[in-house]
This record gives C-alpha cells, sequence and structure tokens, in this order.
C-alpha cells in the first residue's frame, strides 16, 4: 500500500511523458521507412504538416484567407448572393460593387429613360405564401433570427409574353411564365431530400420548371407542384427496356403523366461531353429500380446514342417522340463544332424537322463528376456558344421554330438578363439551386460524402438536410431572381425581360474601349478573313 | 355592390380589390397607366378608370359605395411622397355626394398606435374630419402596422390606443375595410384595429 501511494505520482507522470514520446518515435520511425512519400522519408514526422495543410487548405482559404471575389467556380461573394436571396429574400448590397471593373466583361446598356415600376410588364396578381428569415440582433458570436410567413410577389411574365416551348409542333405546348428553371440533376447525383426540397421549393415558386436530370422520374421529383422536363441521356434511364433498347412504352407512360410537360434529348452537357456518371456508392438500390441498373455499382452513360449518329437520324427520332407523345421535345448541346453547328442547322432548314428547343450548356457548367481534361477544355463557355446559335438559327430563318434555353454559371439576375440579352429564351440552373438547398462547395460531388447531405443519397448525411427548410429557400431564389430580372430590363428601359435584346449589351474590354455583342458570327468571319490575309502576305525573307 | 376604389392599386388597395371580388361585389379604381389598369384588372377590378389627372367623373357614376385607402392616389405614384392629399378626398367626396352615394368606408393614413401630435402631423387628420361633417354614412378604420404576410381572418378592435407597435397583415385590414361595407353595426363609427384572435365578421358586430 505504502509503495502504492510513494511510487504512483512519479509512475503518472513518467508515463504522461513517456507514452507521447514512444509515440513520436513509432511514427518517425513508421515515415523514414515507408516507400510512398520521398518528403517524410527524408524528413520523418515534420512532413507530415505539409499534408495536413494541404488537407485543410482549401477549407482556409475558402473561410479565412480568400478575398470575397476570389475562389471558382464561385467566389464567397457569389455564394452569398444566392444563399441571401433564398435565405431572407435580399438582394441589397451596402457601399457599392466590388466587382473588378478593370477585367473585361459585359455591360447592361442602361436607358437614359428608364421605366417605371407601374410600366413594367409584371404578373402579381396571385402573391406567394413562403416563409424568410429576418435578422433580429447579430453579434461576434451570436446571430438571433427568426423565420416568418410572407406574402410575396412571385414576378411571373404576363400571359402574352410566357415563353411556349413547341407552339404548333406538337398538341400539348409548354407554357412558362417565369424565364429561369432547374438545370438537369437527377436523382442518384442529389439525394432524395435534396430532390424533394427542390421540387417542392420550385412549386411553390411556380413560373419555373425542374430538369430531371438522365436517371429518370423518382418519386421526389413528383413530390412537389412543379412541371418536369424530362431528359432522357444515352443511357435511355427510365426509358429502356431491361436490354437497354429504347422502349416507347415506358416513353409513352411518362409522356402521359400531367406533370411531365417535355422531354429533353442530352447530347452533352457542358463540364461533361460524355454520357453521365454515377459512383457506385451512390447507387441505392432504389436508384438502381428506377434506372433499371445493378445497385451499388458505379454507371457510365456512353458518350452518344449509339443508334443516332447524323442529324437525320436523331430528328426522325425526336420528330417520333413528338408525335407518340405530343410534347415538346428538345435537345441539349454544348457547342465546340461551329461548321457541325451550321450543318444541323442547315438540315432543320431542308427538311423543316429537328427540336422545339435548344439546351445550349456552356462549357463551365457544373457536374456530379466528371474527367478533369473535359471539365476544363472541351466545349465553349456559354457566352460564346450561345450568340452563335442564336445567329445561326436566325440566319437559316429557323429561329421562331425553336426555344433556346442557356447555362453556364448563371446564377444571378445580372448575369442571366445577359444571357437572355444574348439570345436565350430561358435560362437554367443547377449549382445556385445547390447552393439554396445548402451545398457549401465542399468539391465532393462525385464521392458520396457531401458534408451537407445535398449531393449524397448517405441517409445519415441527409438528415443534415430539412426539406421543410430548405424548400422555402429554392422559392424565394427563384422569385428574387425574377424580381431582379424585372430590375434590369427597367434600367435598360424594356417592360418585360423578354425584350432584353443584343442591343441593350455593350462589352468592354480590359482597356476601357466597348464594343457592340451584335454578331458573333462576324466576328468569327472577320478574323477567319484576316488570318487569310496574313497567309497570304509574301514570306518573310 | 358596385365599389368605387381609391387607392386600389396600394398594398391595401391590392387585396381590397382582390376581395371585392371574392364577394361577389363589382370593384372600379383607378390607374395611372394603362399598364397598371391591366394589372390591377388580372388582381379583381372589375374597370379601371386611366385617369394621370384625376379625372373619374365617368367612373365613380352608378357606383353604391367607396372604400377610401388615404395615402394613395394617382398623384401619389412612386415619385411623389405625398402623404395625404386632403384636395384629393374633398374632390372625391364631393363626386360622391353629386353620385348621390351614400356609403363611404375610409382607412386612415394614420397608424393606431401613432402619438395624437404624430397622428396630426401633415394634415392626416383632416380628412377624416371632412367625412364627419359630410352627409355621408361613414366608417373610419386605423389599423396597426400593416405587413406582407398572410391574413389570419381575426382581429380585435379597441378603445383605446394599444400599448405597443404591432403587425397586422394588409389582407387583414383589406377584409376589414370590405367587411365594414355591408356591416351596419359600423356605420358612423371610427374603428382602431389591430391584430387579434376574434374573427373579422364578429370582431365588427360587435363594436
Amino acid at each position: 500500500m505504502g509503495k502504492i501511494t510513494k511510487y504512483l505520482p512519479s509512475a503518472l507522470v513518467g508515463s504522461t511523458i513517456a507514452a507521447p514520446l514512444a509515440y513520436i518515435a513509432y511514427i518517425y520511425q513508421k515515415d523514414n521507412h515507408q516507400k510512398q512519400h520521398a518528403v517524410l522519408r527524408n524528413f520523418p514526422l515534420l512532413g507530415r504538416v505539409r499534408y495536413m495543410a494541404e488537407h485543410v487548405g482549401p477549407e482556409l482559404r475558402q473561410y479565412l484567407f480568400s478575398g470575397d471575389n476570389e475562389g471558382l467556380p464561385f467566389s464567397r461573394m457569389q455564394y452569398q448572393d444566392i444563399v441571401k436571396a433564398g435565405k431572407y429574400n435580399e438582394r441589397l448590397i451596402g457601399f457599392g460593387s466590388s466587382r473588378n471593373f478593370a477585367e473585361d466583361g459585359f455591360y447592361i446598356r442602361n436607358s437614359l429613360f428608364p421605366k417605371l415600376r407601374t410600366e413594367l410588364k409584371i404578373d402579381n396578381s396571385k402573391k406567394v405564401t413562403t416563409y424568410q428569415y429576418v435578422v433580429d440582433h447579430e453579434g461576434l458570436m451570436s446571430r438571433k433570427e427568426h423565420r416568418e410567413e410572407v406574402l410575396t410577389d412571385p414576378y411571373y411574365l404576363r400571359d402574352e409574353d410566357a415563353v411556349v416551348l413547341g407552339e404548333g409542333y406538337c398538341s400539348k405546348p409548354f407554357r412558362i411564365k417565369g424565364q429561369v428553371g432547374m438545370s438537369a440533376m437527377s436523382y442518384g447525383a442529389l439525394g432524395e431530400n435534396a430532390i424533394t426540397a427542390l421540387s417542392k421549393g420550385l412549386g411553390i415558386a411556380g413560373g419555373t420548371w425542374m430538369n430531371t436530370g438522365e436517371g429518370g422520374i423518382s418519386d421526389h421529383h413528383l413530390a412537389g407542384n412543379t412541371d418536369l422536363i424530362m431528359q432522357i441521356g444515352p443511357g435511355l434511364f427510365g426509358v429502356r427496356t431491361p436490354g437497354g433498347e429504347f422502349s416507347w412504352e415506358a416513353f409513352k407512360e411518362k409522356a402521359d403523366m400531367d406533370k411531365v410537360k417535355a422531354f429533353e434529348v442530352k447530347l452533352a452537357q457542358g463540364a461533361k461531353t460524355r454520357g453521365g456518371h454515377l459512383e457506385g456508392q451512390k447507387v441505392t438500390e432504389e436508384i438502381a429500380r428506377i434506372r433499371l441498373i445493378e445497385p451499388g455499382k458505379t454507371v457510365n452513360s456512353p458518350n452518344r446514342f449509339t443508334e443516332y449518329d447524323s442529324f437525320e437520324k436523331l430528328f426522325d427520332f425526336i420528330e417520333e417522340m413528338r408525335e407518340v407523345g405530343g410534347k415538346p421535345v428538345g435537345m441539349k448541346i454544348v457547342v465546340g463544332d461551329v461548321e457541325g453547328l451550321e450543318e444541323m442547322v442547315q438540315i432543320m432548314k431542308d427538311s423543316g424537322k429537328g427540336p422545339d428547343f435548344i439546351t445550349i450548356d456552356g462549357g463551365e457548367g457544373g457536374t456530379g463528376a466528371t474527367y478533369q481534361e473535359l471539365a476544363d477544355s472541351v466545349g465553349l463557355p456559354i457566352m460564346t456558344a450561345l450568340p452563335i446559335v442564336d445567329e445561326l438559327l436566325r440566319q437559316y430563318g429557323v429561329r421562331d421554330r425553336v426555344k433556346l434555353i442557356a447555362s453556364g454559371k448563371l446564377i444571378t439576375p445580372d448575369k442571366i438578363a445577359i444571357a437572355l440579352a444574348m439570345g436565350a429564351d430561358l435560362v437554367n440552373i443547377a449549382r445556385g439551386f445547390m447552393i439554396s438547398v445548402g451545398c457549401i462547395m465542399a468539391g465532393v460531388c462525385h464521392t458520396n460524402t457531401c458534408p451537407v447531405g445535398v449531393a449524397t443519397t448517405d441517409p445519415d448525411l441527409q438528415d443534415g438536410l430539412v426539406v421543410s427548410e430548405k424548400m422555402y429557400r429554392v422559392a424565394n431564389y427563384v422569385m428574387s431572381l425574377r424580381a431582379g430580372l424585372f430590375n434590369v430590363a427597367a434600367a435598360a428601359g424594356v417592360e418585360s425581360p423578354t425584350m432584353l435584346e443584343r442591343k441593350h449589351l455593350t462589352h468592354k474590354d480590359i482597356q476601357g474601349r466597348i464594343s457592340s455583342v451584335g454578331s458573333m458570327i462576324h466576328k468569327i468571319e472577320q478574323e477567319e478573313r484576316t488570318e487569310q490575309d496574313v497567309e497570304d502576305l509574301p514570306a518573310k525573307h | 355592390m358596385k365599389v368605387f376604389v381609391f387607392g386600389g392599386g396600394g398594398d391595401v388597395g391590392e387585396y381590397v380589390l382582390k376581395k371585392l371580388a371574392a364577394e361577389n361585389h363589382e370593384a372600379i379604381t383607378i390607374a395611372e397607366t394603362e399598364n397598371r389598369a391591366e394589372e390591377l384588372k388580372m388582381i379583381g377590378a372589375a374597370d379601371v378608370c386611366v385617369t394621370k389627372d384625376y379625372d373619374f367623373v365617368d367612373a365613380i357614376s352608378g357606383c353604391e359605395a367607396i372604400i377610401y385607402i388615404a395615402g394613395a392616389n394617382p398623384t401619389a405614384g412612386e415619385n411623389r411622397n405625398v402623404l395625404v392629399d386632403k384636395e384629393a378626398v374633398a374632390h372625391a367626396l364631393k363626386e360622391a355626394r353629386t353620385q348621390g352615394i351614400e356609403r363611404v368606408v375610409y382607412l386612415s393614413p394614420a397608424r393606431v398606435d401613432e402619438s395624437a401630435e404624430s397622428q396630426d402631423t401633415g394634415g392626416k387628420k383632416i380628412p377624416e374630419e371632412l367625412i364627419k361633417l359630410d352627409v355621408f354614412t361613414y366608417t373610419v378604420v386605423y389599423s396597426s402596422r400593416g405587413v406582407h404576410k398572410p391574413g389570419k381572418g381575426t382581429i380585435d378592435v379597441i378603445t383605446s390606443p394599444p400599448k405597443k407597435v404591432m403587425e397586422i397583415p394588409y389582407e387583414d385590414v383589406a377584409a376589414v375595410l370590405v367587411e365594414s361595407l355591408t356591416n351596419n353595426a359600423t356605420y358612423n363609427k371610427t374603428l382602431k384595429v389591430i391584430p387579434g384572435n376574434t374573427p373579422i365578421e364578429n370582431a365588427l358586430k360587435n363594436v
């Protein structure tokens, strides 16, 4: 007994020092002898700091060290713009813009006689009940805020300004009283809570649509009261026979659903000019059932519809779908090959066939999973791609048959307005909506570990995403975007954002010179001529 | 009933138009532009008189009652900060009298929780004095601060000024005005309306 009391204190002190030392020695040894990392072999223990710092770097930069306008794909400021629109229905900022005005970029040409509020063609006759947050008090360590029910103006387009897909070409055209909708995001890429919140939120806002993505129509897409555009990718998920063929029976079944308003054949997507990719961990039994695939196994859809390898065949397929379904059929493309596109438009003109709408995804568009080489360098960005398509369609006299939907980082009203002026009739948003349901841009969509339960099918992680909370943020975000569009339209001197044209834009270059954005193709042709002139010059001696 | 609504384009006004349409009344109002008229018709106005110089004589003929939402009139558009235009009210009343209209429901631009001094500021009380002195069967309504929240359908009518500033949905204020039109318990009375738990119809019956 006496011995224990005598030696216990020194034994305790000894072991508290000895144990960590022993552990450090063990790690040192381990680092020194491993063959994987050179830096650890040369600097055992110390070298670990490098890996730790590298690992937490993005978070540190995002929260502490990056400026408000730094960071891609979206800066902190852009991220906050989306969150605030959804949470507080607020777009006001103080003290002025933090845009870098020295850079080149597009600007809206403001009219010296803007439209008054009473002159704008808005339909606010049916107000929308939603919830938004109000900050009571904000301190350094705490923020007190509460959520309250409000009646909000939805900022619909007037009936006469509504955008109609497939008018005059199919028996059930799709009328849309707003110009902003949700881009293709499959159930599977996003979890059921995220899809449900989006579906319900878009339903509350009205005047919008939800693109199902190529993963088929799930019950979660149908959870809210929103219109759907069903996407059909080369994997034919949801419309295929067990053997992998296109099933007209399954297609008809989908076309007969009231909520399905249109179909979109996906040829390519901005960040992946290839078929979709869904990581095995995300393929739950439910997803496997909807898509008719094997649970737990990574899915890669082919990068092309194997059967349709020419515009003629593709247009015949579209024609038949429109015939069988009675609903508008569009196609989603990425622009790179302008000559190929011209061929398409020529065929549209000659055959009188073609899509009811073309969704143009800019190369800057997002995705749940793709390869870096495709995301970074394949496909033109939207502000180049969109005007080219618009102009080609006009040049061949078929623009009136087709509506254009643009996408690619168009997450705030000003950017959407620029796209509309550049030729878009409608705009698709994906990541903006992800942020509105809680995305914090952790950049792990291709794994199944999304920390906020958005891009994951893991039930534990999805537990963090409360549908009844986030759905209102989705609704507020859409309505706020539409309100912002009317603001920009008024500034440009037109009564509705549907009236925005190229003449309402100007481009300022890095030296402060401005140029009109009238004709993109004309510019390409001019460049080609100049190149030709240079080649024709006598060779240098 | 054919009702002329002054201020049909304002925050309360839009709900008044909607409510009148829902209760099968015929709402007539005025707007500054054709575009605004179109909007007000979408909301529920049966007819909208487009005028910039406050010429509503033709439109008011045949109306049986007036709902006057003060603080909002064609000259109080977004670029004019007229608090209350007493001449406009006087003009409207004169026209109403000529047309033989007997019933006037008037929403005061002053809030129920404002101090007496504040209520007098800017001549906010003058129009209602004019109404009371005139031949009309009037109801004057003071309400709490209006907000864009869904209406509850319940209010309280109080007699002494409230102790604190409260929020009342515009929709409920509109419902009070429309309900008062035909509720003879409110005839020739001034109502102080705050948010509460009594259904509007009952609350007005027992004033």
